[in-house]
């Protein structure tokens, strides 16, 4: 009796380890098994994850503490895209216009039908032992039916802290730009000299949550300097966010015509409380 | 043991691990995070009879795997093991230990949740190494063996200073948990008190 007791625990810990190992094809059962734990938990998770941001606010890139009145800043941030998508959306009417004179193309060629859509989003988790860590959020009462997976997510209004991944009935989930899901990620110089052109760099995911790329030495960069998205995988209208601070310039031995560049995410990932999700459909574009 | 207090207990801690411990980050030393969890399967695995601390630590470990934040390698996949098998490792480490110990003192307990931190750690860094190496997993490289260390023993360190309060409180509930008394130090102990 006492051996088939023992037993059964055995069996458990070695079904445990059998899954531990299971290639992740297999493994899509556990995220509904996911959500079923951690509705008891989500409630105490949020809660502590408010504290946790209001006693310790997020800090920005330059070390500046900004957790003081997040709400208020993301309603301003929201109708600041607003006001943004509309200068752009006069600018491109501008532009179509323009272009239409030139190549006799119809104007609707020249003007996308979908205006994106600001949705906020709370944090319920994430772990905070881990900057790279996927974020977790309550999917929102308002606009969330109209979020996909892709959306962009982002934190001060112009600050990129990644897309989402999983998109369910009652969560969210953000992979951040440090994540090596994430994949490489095409950014831009945004300063220094415009006559030259700008300079574009292939940024990748480091281990500690740091994002790196090597560059061509003659290319002039300074820690400090920020780096904006001009990947063309990613929607046009976000281009020109804020992706990352250079953090410091290193030398590469073994390529002496190459420096390291290494970079610090614009979002402080681990700390951040409440975001926007920035999506490119609406009413309008939905069948 | 009282499996309700338990399941209510086991639901604060995971809940406090995914939220409130980040006030306590040390984002300077590799995002050391002290944790609530390892304090309560040092407590539980002190007091409770061996299997029942066994199954308590197979409990905690499936929740935090499942917990918010804790997805694994494939993004929105929760993979299952990493901290459940170190959960019962650092069970039956304490097992072994307890026999010589004075299980109801705050430090012991205290001490002991950082060896549990140490060993969760270990056992959710090893099945990550493990995954990257299995070709059949297709998992991402896992972060440097020397910056997981050094982030593993300031953790597991960090828990014994947090699990100092924790345990106090922990030891306090000791009468709703319905322990039975199980062989050791404990009766010598709480005689000295």
């Amino acid at each position: 009796m006492k051996l088939q007791r023992g037993g059964g625990f055995l069996l458990v810990v070695l079904l445990t380890m059998g899954a531990a190992m299971a290639p992740t094809s297999w493994l899509g059962w556990t995220a509904d098994v996911a959500d079923v734990v951690r509705a008891p938990i989500m409630p105490l998770s949020r809660l502590g994850t408010s504290i946790a941001s209001w006693l310790r606010p997020p800090r920005d890139v330059s070390g500046r503490p900004v957790g003081e009145a997040e709400i208020k800043q993301l309603h301003e941030d929201r109708n600041r895209f607003e006001q943004l998508w509309q200068a752009q959306r006069v600018r491109a009417d501008d532009l179509a216009h323009r272009l239409r004179q030139l190549e006799g193309l119809p104007e609707a060629a020249y003007r996308s039908p979908h205006r994106p859509i600001v949705v906020d989003a709370k944090v319920t988790g994430r772990d905070p032992r881990d900057p790279r860590s996927p974020i977790e959020m309550r999917t929102p009462r308002e606009g969330g039916d109209r979020l996909h997976v892709g959306d962009i997510v982002v934190w001060g209004g112009h600050r990129l802290l990644g897309r989402i991944s999983h998109v369910s009935g009652v969560r969210l989930i953000v992979l951040p730009l440090s994540n090596p899901e994430s994949g490489p990620i095409e950014v831009a110089l945004a300063g220094g000299d415009a006559s030259a052109g700008l300079h574009r760099l292939l940024l990748r995911q480091s281990g500690s949550g740091h994002l790196a790329a090597d560059i061509d030495r003659r290319i002039p960069i300074e820690p400090g300097e920020t780096l904006v998205l001009a990947d063309a995988r990613w929607p046009a209208w976000a281009m020109g966010l804020e992706v990352a601070t250079v953090e410091r310039v290193e030398t590469i031995d073994a390529a002496p015509l190459r420096k390291r560049l290494i970079a610090r995410p614009a979002v402080d990932a681990p700390a951040v409380s409440q975001v926007a999700i920035l999506s490119g459909r609406d009413e309008a574009a939905t069948p | 043991m009282r499996w309700w207090v338990f399941l209510i207990m086991a639901i604060v801690a995971v809940g406090l691990d995914t939220g409130l411990v980040g006030v306590f980050t040390l984002r300077g030393v590799g995002h050391a995070t002290p944790s609530v969890a390892a304090c309560l399967v040092a407590f539980i695995a002190l007091q409770a009879r061996p299997r029942g601390a066994l199954w308590a630590a197979f409990v905690i470990g499936l929740m935090l795997d499942l917990s918010p934040g804790s997805a694994g390698a494939a993004g929105s996949v929760p993979i299952l093991g990493p901290r459940t098998l170190g959960c019962i490792a650092a069970v039956y480490m304490i097992l072994l230990l307890r026999p010589v110990m004075f299980r109801r003192r705050v430090v012991t307990v205290a001490v002991i949740a950082g060896i549990a931190a140490a060993c969760i750690g270990l056992g959710s860094a090893s099945v990550e190494t493990i995954r990257w190496w299995a070709p059949w997993t297709h998992a991402l490289a896992p972060p440097p063996a020397g910056g997981r260390l050094v982030t593993i023993a300031a953790s597991a360190g960090y828990t014994v200073l947090l699990g100092i309060p924790i345990a106090a409180m922990l030891l306090g509930t000791n009468r709703w948990w319905r322990f039975a008394a199980a062989p050791g130090r404990l009766d010598y102990a709480a005689s000295r008190r």
